[in-house]
């Protein structure tokens, strides 16, 4: 009988002991170091069971469910259902989903949407979020608000920048030192780096910018120049003889220099297979290029201004955010998701994980010195260069994509003229405007004096 | 054209059971029919004189505005044009090479059915698959295709990031897909012709040539029709392909009808002008299928007359 | 006389020749896409491009049925597609017979209207319809896959068109014996079109198999994902990959090959009497 009791007491123990370490394990993730405060120890839906429908874009999955595992383990009452999607349908299945009335009752969201969503959405609970102790804890606070309220907050800085492969400047006979200070220095680069065969084609370019760069390559040129993408109303796109030097630079670049072509692939793709020496892309490319070209080492750096004089911008900046809430939720599944986006956006290491997956530098003020993003070379480098990026809020993705229509494709593939490309893309980003709201936030630039509105 | 019903004259009246058949019939269709297609083609038709954003729960009227636009806008005669050059082409290609190609295959004494195998196989492979593979094959620095134009001194060629090139880049690939289809049926009408014939024509003096002009050609001209009426309707509407190996470029150069409305759909987030689209180029199917059924319908009064 | 069967070798042989040179032109694409399916990717960049491949591996495969969950989407496919064919081929038949052999007043009008709705595009109709299956509470269920494609225009037009070419004797001698129209359809006018019935087949298959853009929106959870959007993920996510992309293709052609080389007799000779009755 006193086995029996002994067995016992050493089973409950051991039970015990397994159930604080499970607890304790759940909690090992969290750690906050900001002033947005979450209680670990409270009850979550009166401990009432329940079930989220979560729905993420592909590559996000795995960093959302680990957060979300965690969470369960915390709460072992709320589930999590993810659902992936592909990274061009999510939001395509969002916009069927949710105002039709279904959907899930929280998304992975891209700011470039907000303008279609919002009507279908529920702002963060104010309660849980203050805005001050957000402000205290964030950059890019109040950029995320609408009509003062939050519909996610952004978590991760993307930028652009110029990748070289390594391997390649070293062969060329360079080294850090010449890590370009003027658009010039960079052709120059650009020339030394290009390789041809005997007939005199491009076996390596020293630059790509085909595909998916140039038209994010002419608007940070136009930066330098200190010409914003849209004019004083915050609406016209502005096309004036600045950009069309722009244009005129990067055409020279594959023409004149010979230094890229546009028979090569795509510039990432180019790149990740050895052969273009530079691209210009966004900061995100640093996370690909580690999954999908993992061989090939890359250094990173930002757009070097005009004549080596600071530019009034280097480039532009964009922000990843957190998730959006359904409209539809009911209130219990409300106050759980408010719980759960503060469990998120209170934990450094969940905003870290999310950072470094998107590749970006994390707006958790704390994080932004943090040795990994520091030591990172893509990130460390954005975040040197922060607060001379300019941020235009959420503009429609519309507009960089007519510019890739008329000057990549108009211009660099048919050899349009450039006035006439000018003139067609103003028409047809006009004509795209009009549904959307949207007005740009760049004469918000802390440096706006700098720019040039028209 | 019209079959001869079998009940009429015998007995008027319907049997129990073909009466419950053609009810089920007439009940079925038209409720999934009208549930299925005309309430949703109705929706979209009153959404094109609105300003229609699913997403933002926008539903305005605004006339005819989406239409004026529409009309008023360079691309529509730009994809109304590719639409009308690739639906024609495609579809006198696959013709022409699909009865080429049946000739060749039906004057074999051995290996007919492995060589219809083979040229049938492009029909049965998903769009999808096949159009990632050629865009691989058309890619200009590292993809086949212009390695082996090289060896026979082909200069370098963009392919479909050409605007001159692009479109027909992809109607080749189409037609390359879907040759076997006519090849298929034209084979079988081959079949069907009495052998008598040839030997006939052969015994007044025929070349196999003019034997095949005013034998051959005639008789294959209802699956000719039939080849010709398929092809048309769904060319028209083509949307994968494109999307997949060009996304209407270079700039627009094979922009075709559906592409550009997907465009103003998804892209764009504007149904309403979408769906303009859509109507316009309804018009222009009808049309031309009024047109071919008239043309048919003449001859047959013809031969009647 | 010596001459003319020189001739006649002589033509055979260039026949032979064209034949054996487009055969090469019409499978180049699918062989090259098997063999690059097993390349590394490296080398399917590589200038000049290899044919066969020089190191041969598994490792496309092993990505794509390893990380995907592929067997689940693979059996959703395979089942999806066999109810929803099956389905179809039945109510194609059905309406076909009666179009083709009954007679009543509005049949004409009646297949008027259904043919016009192929002349719509689709883009347009995605909202309504989607709307439709939120209405009925379908989102998410297979129902709302299978339902709204319970017929299909395209196979009542064919059946109807093969329908009229089985003897109305036969029929009408049927009717005479006293047989019900149930009874004459299902045992006498269906065994005499499975010709048509494996054409259709294969067609259905085919599109079933490979839809999804509606699949995609309408499925919200990964356990019933199809394949096709199970494989987009995939795409999304490594679409650097030449191999996956290529072993994915592969994957996803396979199926309906098979399908094809095991029914090619009865649904070449399908779509053919279907075209000469057109």
């Amino acid at each position: 009988m006193k086995k029996l009791v002994a067995c016992l007491l050493v089973l409950l123990m051991l039970t015990g002991m397994v159930t604080i370490a499970g607890a304790e394990s759940a909690r090992e993730g969290y750690v906050n170091t900001g002033k947005l405060q979450y209680d670990l120890n409270h009850e979550v839906n009166n401990g009432e069971d329940m079930t989220l429908e979560f729905w993420v874009q592909v590559e996000l999955a795995e960093t959302y469910q680990k957060w979300c595992d965690a969470y369960t383990a915390l709460h072992p009452n709320i589930k999590f259902n993810i659902t992936q999607g592909s990274n061009e349908d999510h939001f395509k299945k969002l916009g069927m989903a949710l105002p039709a009335g279904s959907g899930p009752h929280l998304f992975h969201m891209h700011n470039s949407f907000i303008d279609q969503f919002m009507v279908n959405l529920k702002p963060y609970d104010p309660a849980v979020f203050p805005l001050d102790d957000l402000r205290e804890d964030y950059i890019f606070v109040d950029e995320s608000l609408y009509g003062g309220n939050m519909y996610y907050q952004g978590l991760a800085v993307m930028s652009c920048g110029v990748f070289y492969n390594k391997q390649m400047w070293a062969d060329a006979g360079l080294t850090e030192n010449d890590i370009p200070k003027t658009w010039d220095e960079l052709a120059e680069v650009a020339q030394k780096l290009t390789q041809y065969d005997e007939n005199g084609n491009i076996t390596v370019a020293g630059f790509n910018y085909n595909e998916m760069s140039m038209e994010y390559l002419i608007t940070a040129l136009h930066y330098h120049l200190g010409v914003p993408m849209f004019g004083a109303d915050g609406r016209t796109p502005v096309f004036n003889d600045g950009f069309k030097k722009c244009v005129e630079w990067l055409r020279d670049l594959y023409t004149e220099k010979k230094v890229g072509s546009v028979e090569l692939p795509m510039s990432i793709l180019s790149f990740s297979q050895g052969t273009s020496a530079m691209t210009y892309i966004g900061t995100w490319f640093g996370n690909w290029m580690k999954v999908n070209a993992p061989d090939i080492e890359y250094g990173f750096f930002i757009l070097p201004s005009v004549d080596g004089n600071p530019a009034p911008a280097y480039d532009r900046s964009n922000i990843e955010v957190s998730p959006s809430i359904n409209a539809n939720v009911t209130d219990a599944e409300y106050a759980v998701i408010n719980d759960f986006l503060c469990y998120l956006l209170s934990n450094d290491n969940f905003v870290l994980d999310f950072a470094l997956k998107q590749y970006g530098t994390p707006t958790k003020k704390c994080l932004i010195d943090n040795p990994d993003v520091q030591a990172d070379e893509v990130l460390g480098t954005t975040a040197r260069y922060m607060d001379r990026l300019i941020y235009p809020g959420a503009y429609p993705d519309v507009y960089h994509s007519t510019i890739k229509k008329y000057f990549y494709d108009e211009v660099m593939l048919n050899g349009m003229d450039i006035q006439e490309a000018m003139d067609a893309c103003k028409e047809e980003i006009m004509d795209a405007m009009e549904t959307t709201e949207f007005v740009s936030e760049e004469n918000k630039y802390p440096h706006a004096d700098e720019l040039v509105f028209e | 054209m019209h079959q001869q019903p079998v009940v009429r004259g015998k007995s008027r009246r319907l049997s129990q059971s073909q009466r419950v058949m053609i009810g089920i019939t007439v009940v079925a269709l038209i409720v999934y029919y009208a549930v299925f297609f005309v309430f949703p083609i109705g929706y979209a038709f009153v959404g094109s004189f609105f300003n229609w954003m699913p997403t933002k729960r926008v539903f305005t009227p605004i006339g005819l505005e989406n239409y004026r636009k529409i009309l008023g806008q360079s691309t529509l005669g730009l994809a109304m044009r590719n639409t009308l050059v690739f639906t024609a082409v495609v579809t006198l290609g696959r013709t022409v090479l699909g009865l080429l190609i049946a000739a060749l295959i039906h004057g074999l004494n051995h290996g007919k059915s492995l060589f219809r195998t083979i040229y049938f196989i492009p029909v049965v492979t998903s769009t999808v698959a096949v159009s990632m593979v050629w865009k691989w094959m058309y890619e200009p620095s590292n993809g086949p295709l212009n390695y082996y134009l090289g060896l026979f001194g082909v200069p370098s060629q963009r392919f479909l990031k050409d605007s001159a090139q692009a479109l027909w880049c992809v109607m080749a690939m189409t037609v390359w897909k879907e040759t076997g289809y006519a090849m298929v049926m034209y084979m079988a009408g081959m079949t069907g012709i009495p052998g008598t014939l040839y030997e006939a024509a052969e015994i007044d003096g025929c070349t196999r040539l003019k034997a095949f002009r005013y034998i051959t050609l005639p008789l294959l001209k209802t699956t000719t029709e039939f080849v010709l009426l398929t092809s048309f309707v769904s060319y028209c509407q083509t949307f994968t392909q494109i999307d997949l190996m060009t996304g209407g470029g270079p700039g627009k150069a094979s922009y075709t009808m559906v592409y550009y409305l997907y465009q103003e759909a998804f892209g764009n987030n504007r149904f309403g002008r979408a769906s303009a689209i859509a109507f316009v180029l309804f018009a222009v199917i009808l049309v031309f299928s009024v047109l071919q059924l008239r043309i048919t319908r003449g001859k047959e009064a013809e031969k009647h007359a | 006389m010596h001459e003319s069967r020189q001739k006649v070798i002589l033509t055979g042989s260039i026949r032979l020749l064209i034949l054996c040179i487009g055969a090469c032109v019409m499978l180049y694409p699918f062989i090259y896409m098997i063999l690059s399916s097993f390349k590394l990717n490296a080398e399917i960049i590589r200038t000049p491009p290899t044919f066969f491949p020089e190191t041969f591996t598994w490792s496309n495969y092993g990505k794509v049925f390893l990380e995907n969950r592929f067997g689940r989407f693979f059996f959703n496919s395979i089942w999806l597609t066999v109810v929803k064919t099956t389905l179809i081929l039945y109510s194609s038949a059905f309406f076909g017979y009666v179009f083709s052999k009954l007679s009543f007043r509005g049949k004409d009008a009646l297949f008027l209207f259904v043919l016009a709705t192929m002349m719509i595009p689709w883009p347009v109709t995605i909202v309504p319809q989607y709307q439709l299956m939120t209405w009925f509470g379908w989102v998410g269920e297979y129902t709302s896959l299978i339902i709204p494609s319970l017929f299909s225009t395209f196979g009542i037009y064919m059946m109807r068109q093969y329908m009229a070419a089985v003897p109305d004797e036969l029929v009408e001698a049927a009717r005479i014996d006293g047989a019900g129209e149930f009874t004459i359809f299902h045992r006498i006018v269906m065994p005499d079109v499975t010709a048509a019935l494996s054409a259709l087949g294969i067609f259905q298959f085919l599109w079933v198999w490979d839809d999804y853009l509606w699949p995609f929106l309408m499925l919200q959870s990964m356990d019933r994902y199809t394949l096709p959007v199970g494989l987009s993920l995939f795409n999304g996510q490594y679409f650097n990959d030449n191999g996956g992309i290529f072993a994915a293709a592969t994957i996803s052609v396979m199926p309906v090959i098979i399908v094809y080389l095991l029914f090619q007799r009865q649904f070449v000779e399908g779509i053919a009497i279907t075209g000469i009755k057109g």
